[in-house]
């Protein structure tokens, strides 16, 4: 991973410069996971989350597209980096379990999962960031409008975090 | 950042980012926006001014058990560049008396003034709040700070005054308004 950081900060895709981040142009910050976790619970008492995850959906897939046009990949070529690029962003480790192509489903299971590691214990997933992370990455990878639901969470008492994707309807 | 490597203090390995020993994470400014936004409707925000500042003091916390024998002006000129790395803008400090524990800092090209557009109120709790912790720690004393112009008001520059609540000297409606507790 330190590899990648500096290879990545080299071609100047991920750039810290004048109190800024850009990655592929995004930009990013380091806000303290703690005050994340007040700020997720504070709009779940508010039936509010869908902020976070509409949020992360639009800008996951501003940042893929970024990412498919100065590389000039295919959704193949993408769907392959996915887990690389979301790992950068620390929020744990994932992984595609199972991709259905003819349905355009897609299972990822993610491993030490940040945010379910501070909050605690809770009566449903919390890794709403993450959900809408990689529904926007894979809608434009799979160039259709993709959801992504939690379906297990350590947080609910689950072993690991696990996701599904698949087309809106 | 490179002081940081070189003292293994910073480490990236299989999606988890360590940072002084502890997880930390990259979060979209845009959606760190999206929430504050929603916290500003529903007269919350402050929620995250008294959070930041417990996250605050628990970071210098940290950097005093890693750099023992770290002078406040050390560790202050490690705060301001953590700032830098941490892409909410360039922290100044254009002012620090360290007898009245007092001081005023600049917020240069503030993301969030950047991506949030106009407001009108000051809008930078994060930066408000984590420097206000750092200092508490640092300066043994329970640290307050007030923003006192921001760009996103229309202003010329972000200002944030620190000092204990009872030195703090500021409009009254902006000691209300940010630093009432929720």
């Amino acid at each position: 991973m330190i590899d990648l950081i500096t290879s990545l900060t080299m071609a100047r895709k991920l750039d810290f410069s004048s109190g800024d981040i850009k990655y592929n142009g995004t930009s990013l910050s380091l806000i303290p996971p703690q005050v994340y976790v007040a700020l997720l619970k504070e709009l779940r008492k508010q039936n509010k989350e869908s902020i976070i995850y509409e949020s992360s959906k639009k800008t996951s897939y501003d940042l893929f597209s970024e990412i498919g046009r100065s590389k000039n990949k295919t959704s193949v070529g993408l769907l392959s980096e996915l887990s690389t690029h979301l790992n950068l962003l620390s929020l744990g480790e994932v992984r595609l379990e199972m991709h259905d192509e003819t349905n355009n489903r897609y299972e990822f299971v993610l491993a030490n999962s940040l945010t379910a590691e501070l909050y605690g214990n809770s009566d449903s997933p919390v890794d709403v960031q993450f959900s809408g992370l990689l529904a926007g990455a894979l809608s434009f990878i799979a160039s259709s409008n993709i959801d992504c639901e939690e379906v297990e969470c350590v947080s609910t008492g689950s072993k690991f975090c696990k996701f599904i994707a698949s087309v809106k309807k | 950042m490179s002081k940081l490597f070189i003292n293994n203090q910073i480490k990236f390995r299989s999606g988890r980012l360590e940072i002084l020993g502890v997880r930390d994470s990259f979060t979209p400014t845009k959606t760190y926006v999206e929430i504050l936004r929603q916290l500003i409707v529903q007269k919350k925000e402050n929620l995250i001014y008294w959070s930041a500042k417990d996250a605050g003091v628990m970071w210098f916390e940290r950097m005093a058990r890693v750099f023992p024998g770290l002078r406040v002006r050390e560790a202050m000129n490690w705060g301001i560049d953590f700032i830098a790395l941490s892409g909410w803008g360039s922290a100044k400090l254009e002012r620090f008396d360290i007898d009245k524990k007092s001081a005023v800092f600049l917020l240069e090209n503030s993301s969030v003034v950047r991506l949030f557009g106009k407001s009108d109120t000051a809008i930078d709790h994060l930066f408000r709040g984590l420097v206000a912790g750092a200092l508490t720690f640092a300066l043994k004393s329970d640290i307050d700070a007030v923003e006192v112009s921001c760009i996103a008001r229309g202003d010329k520059v972000c200002k944030f005054i620190f000092a204990p609540k009872e030195l703090l000297v500021a409009p009254e409606k902006v000691m209300t308004a940010q630093l009432s507790k929720l």
